[in-house]
């Protein structure tokens, strides 16, 4: 797999995909 | 001590923490979504004027506001008494909205540390503001393009964290 920081599209793309996954830690750890 | 927890006195540094941010974050996407994709498309005897002029300037201010904006944060964040929660990410209280804003403030830390010890390093070489070999140029310019890429990255999840304290 390519290294997403290989562009900016890429970056942005995980930026959101860690957004999401830091939401649902937030909302269901406690 | 106790003007220091005075109601105005935290908004006020709130305000620094955010102008600070702003100023930080604005420089951040300038480079990544303006000034980096821009310079290809630019003839060679024009890059002077954004690698020795706008360039330099404009990381002056990138890397003292990433200070700025870390230093009130941690002030705001100690005035209102969470920040030992907040960097445990709300493990010692439970608390749902220190998890949040601690997410945010370690991503934030680990970008102005990305700002202050990869970024401009690099950025010094690849600018010419330091001496260093044709091939180190090369190799600082890539590293501190991608560092500044992957700050562009978790700016996304840190402004998020940082202002969704409402989720409960």
């Amino acid at each position: 797999m390519n290294n997403p920081l290989q562009t900016l599209q890429g970056a942005i793309i995980l930026g959101i995909v860690i957004t999401v996954v830091v939401d649902l830690i937030v909302r269901y750890t406690f | 001590m106790k003007f220091l927890t005075d109601p105005y006195i935290v908004f006020f540094i709130r305000w620094l923490h955010v102008v600070s941010g702003i100023m930080w974050i604005g420089l951040l996407w300038y480079f990544n979504f303006v000034q980096i994709p821009s310079m290809p498309k630019i003839p060679d005897e024009q890059k002077p004027a954004v690698s020795k002029v706008i360039a330099p300037t404009a990381l002056f201010w990138f890397r003292w506001a990433a200070l700025s904006t870390i230093v009130w944060g941690l002030i705001q964040s100690w005035q209102l008494g969470y920040i030992s929660d907040a960097l445990a990410l709300g493990f010692l209280t439970k608390s749902v909205s220190h998890m949040s804003i601690g997410f945010g403030m370690w991503m934030g830390l680990i970008m102005a540390f990305n700002v202050w010890f990869i970024i401009w390093p690099n950025q010094q070489k690849a600018l010419g503001m330091v001496q260093c070999t044709p091939e180190e140029k090369a190799k600082a310019a890539r590293m501190g393009m991608l560092a500044s890429r992957f700050n562009t990255m978790l700016s996304i999840p840190m402004s998020y964290a940082m202002v969704a304290v409402h989720l409960r």
